[in-house]
């Protein structure tokens, strides 16, 4: 402590330029463009100051509130998909299975992909017509699952939300794998002498120690799929008639293809809000949780 | 160590500053020394004293769109032709070319000349002030001003100024048919909405597509097929009358109706099932491939039916308009089209550059760019322009006379606001797909008319 306040000096010039860059380029165009959130403004004449209009307009716009919806789906399902899959994953790979390291580096090829690169993909591969998957199925004689994957408003939102899942559980797969490693084996030893079986070695041992890795990945996965826009945009664009729209490509929608500079400032505001407001819940969750311990 | 590095780090900067201020005279001399020669052969007097003038030029003719080679072969004449111009040409593709535009201009950074859409973008820019008008232009050559169609100039016309010429004109509703499948069904081209009901369901009955179509990016339901659906049933003044809010509303009957065919013809199954996940250009194949019976584009598409229809399908590709409908108050003659887009002025430029812009905009206009239209395929903007029927595609001459039938009415997409488009466009997408109703979509673009 006496360190740090013998160089504050040193450690206010050392950070400046960091600090500068940051407040320029990031925090003044954040504030900047909460201002335009009570203006009405199409990017080309002057903007009109109307106050509260634009968030009178989005708490009743029905649009807004269904893209709410779908990004709370996408969350809820990135929560009971991602993080499951990549737990049961890392576990498979953790034990002395031959081959581990060849499947550890396939199985994380999704998320090393561009999003742009997994969307145009999935689209191919989900093509009504000429996809992948859809061939497999009739060849298969399941010509009744064959079905227009991302046109059918009905069930465009779950191909989304799976490819969503299938790009990013190998993240939540590795930061499982790094703190399965990191669990001692002299008690797993123990319990191996007490006579535990591996069901209740995971759920007395490995599970409890996992907890807070699990919470950590919980507001990842929150706070990745609040902001989610690439996937949805490249593969449908919030089509069709607005069945995929979430709040990020609506927000961009509503500014850079109808040009309401402040109506889409207001959104922007209002997922602000929003996702800080789940972060801050789930943040006090967390901490609940540590210390009951 | 420190000293020196940043010693240097101010040696390299003064270098770059000096070659910033000697960059400048160097060029302006260097260049009439480089291309006398050319200009004593190509040009009288205009250019005696030829000024290096500098633009930024952005335009969407690119890639797939039908003007891209057209505006490459016209560019590199106009720059052979006028040498002492020098153009920082943007080619951006037609889908990122608005948003691009439009953040340039909220960031008040537009480039000098750029293309912008008839109608309602225009009106948007020339009422913001971003705009320089062409009036003196126009006042200056009577000759080539008189040789538009009144709508090449008009669409770019508010309130008195003129902002650009149209390059050519875009029709949007050609329904392309193959005639060989209405013979074999023993079908004549509909003459009314009730005979288009029976195409369709003789087609669905047999497994024929009636129409192909792709709808993915929402305005191809719109612009090709919606607007002279709705054009048939409200007649052409009532949307005027509706956005000037002058007695009439999208809520009112007929446009209610438009709306109720166009989900009955789809609900008949007028469109191929997956329309809505191929886009405009993927649903060509269903024609080309002989299974759909017909197909509503715009005349963009043309170049690509005369390159890619197989030789015996194009024998028996035919061009006609949408019936007129019983009981509605269109003319059943008239079909959608606009003046196609245009080069504009920023209106910070310079009296040079302006002059410069404005030659550039005479060029890809003029009689000589019209005929170059023709060999391109694109719908000219002139009104006598001949076509040399040896050398042009049957496609394309089926295609002028077509036009020269039926008198253009305006399109939903240029008549309306991005916000109304947006509606529109969405709304019809709900209707096709079943998730809305023509009353809540009527409602919705009525609520946004401003």
């Amino acid at each position: 402590m006496e360190l740090i306040s013998r160089n504050r000096k040193y450690i206010f010039i050392g950070l400046f330029p960091a600090v500068a860059l940051y407040i320029i380029f990031v925090i003044y165009p954040i504030v900047r463009s909460f201002f335009y959130g009570f203006y009405e403004w199409n990017g080309l004449g002057e903007p009109i100051y109307i106050g509260l209009k634009n968030f009178q307009d989005i708490l009743k716009d029905n649009i807004f509130w269904l893209s709410f919806k779908n990004n709370i789906f996408v969350v809820v399902a990135s929560i009971l998909g991602q993080i499951p899959l990549g737990l049961f994953l890392a576990i498979v790979l953790n034990s002395k299975l031959k081959g581990a390291g060849f499947f550890r580096s396939v199985l994380f090829i999704p998320m090393i992909l561009s999003t742009v690169v997994v969307g145009l993909l999935w689209s191919t591969l989900l093509n009504y017509q000429m996809g992948v998957v859809n061939y497999i199925l009739q060849s298969l004689g399941l010509e009744k699952l064959a079905l227009d994957w991302l046109g059918n408003p009905d069930i465009a939102m779950y191909t989304v939300c799976a490819v969503i899942i299938w790009q990013f559980f190998s993240l939540y797969m590795i930061i499982f794998l790094a703190a399965l490693q990191n669990i001692p084996n002299d008690i797993l030893e123990a319990a191996n002498i007490d006579g535990a079986n591996e069901l209740r070695k995971f759920f007395s041992i490995t599970l409890p120690m996992l907890w807070p890795t699990v919470m950590t990945a919980v507001v990842l996965c929150i706070s990745g799929s609040m902001r989610s826009f690439d996937l949805v945009y490249v593969m449908t664009q919030g089509g069709p008639a607005n069945a995929t729209e979430l709040m990020a490509t609506y927000m961009y929608n509503k500014t850079f293809s109808v040009y309401k500079y402040g109506y889409g400032s207001a959104v922007s505001l209002v997922i602000f809000v929003i996702s800080f407001g789940l972060i801050l819940i789930s943040q006090s969750l967390m901490r609940k949780k540590n210390s009951d311990r | 160590m420190k000293k020196q590095i940043i010693c240097a780090i101010l040696a390299i900067s003064l270098l770059f500053a000096f070659a910033g201020c000697s960059g400048k005279p160097a060029s302006q001399e260097n260049t009439p020394s480089q291309t006398p020669s050319r200009e004593e052969t190509t040009t009288p007097a205009a250019q005696a004293v030829p000024e290096k003038v500098k633009f930024s030029l952005w335009h969407s003719y690119v890639g797939t769109d039908q003007r891209a080679p057209f505006m490459e072969a016209r560019m590199s004449q106009f720059r052979e032709q006028y040498p002492n111009y020098e153009i920082d040409e943007q080619k951006i593709p037609r889908d990122q070319y608005q948003t691009k535009l439009k953040t340039q201009a909220a960031a008040g950074q537009l480039p000098d000349a750029f293309v912008v859409w008839p109608n309602a973008m225009t009106i948007e820019f020339a009422t913001s002030n971003l705009l320089a008008d062409i009036n003196d232009l126009l006042e200056r050559n009577p000759e080539w001003r008189d040789g538009f169609v009144s709508r090449a100039l008009d669409e770019f016309t508010v309130d008195g100024k003129t902002y650009s010429a149209g390059l050519g004109v875009s029709v949007t509703s050609i329904v392309f048919y193959n005639k060989a499948l209405f013979d074999k069904y023993n079908l004549s081209y509909p003459q009314s909405y009730e005979e288009l009901k029976n195409v369709i369901t003789t087609f669905v009955k047999n497994g024929v597509i009636p129409i192909a179509h792709g709808n993915k990016p929402k305005w191809p339901a719109q612009s090709t097929i919606f607007s002279l659906m709705a054009n048939r049933e409200t007649g052409s003044e009532w949307l005027d009358n509706v956005l000037a809010k002058n007695g009439a509303q999208f809520t009112d009957p007929e446009f209610i109706r438009a709306l109720e065919k166009f989900e009955e013809i789809t609900k008949l199954g007028a469109f191929n099932k997956d329309f809505i996940s191929l886009d405009n250009v993927q649903m060509r194949d269903y024609f080309y491939k002989g299974q759909a019976a017909m197909m509503i584009d715009g005349s963009w598409a043309v170049p690509d039916v005369i390159a890619k229809a197989p030789e015996d399908l194009k024998a028996n590709i035919e061009l006609d308009i949408l019936p007129g409908f019983e009981g509605g108050k269109g003319d059943p003659n008239v079909m959608s089209g606009v003046s196609a887009t245009g080069i504009a002025i920023n209106k910070k430029v310079s009296p040079q550059q302006k002059a410069a812009i404005e030659d550039l905009i005479v060029f890809l206009t003029n009689s000589e760019a019209q005929q170059m239209y023709a060999e391109y395929n694109i719908p000219v903007s002139y009104k006598n322009v001949t076509i040399d029927k040896s050398k042009a595609d049957p496609i394309y001459i089926k295609l002028t006379e077509l036009i020269s039938k039926h008198p253009l009415v305006t399109v939903y997409d240029s008549a309306l606001n991005s916000e109304l488009t947006e509606i529109v466009n969405n709304g019809i997408q709900g209707i096709m797909v079943g998730k809305q109703t023509p009353e809540e979509v009527a409602k919705q673009l009525q609520a946004a008319v401003k």
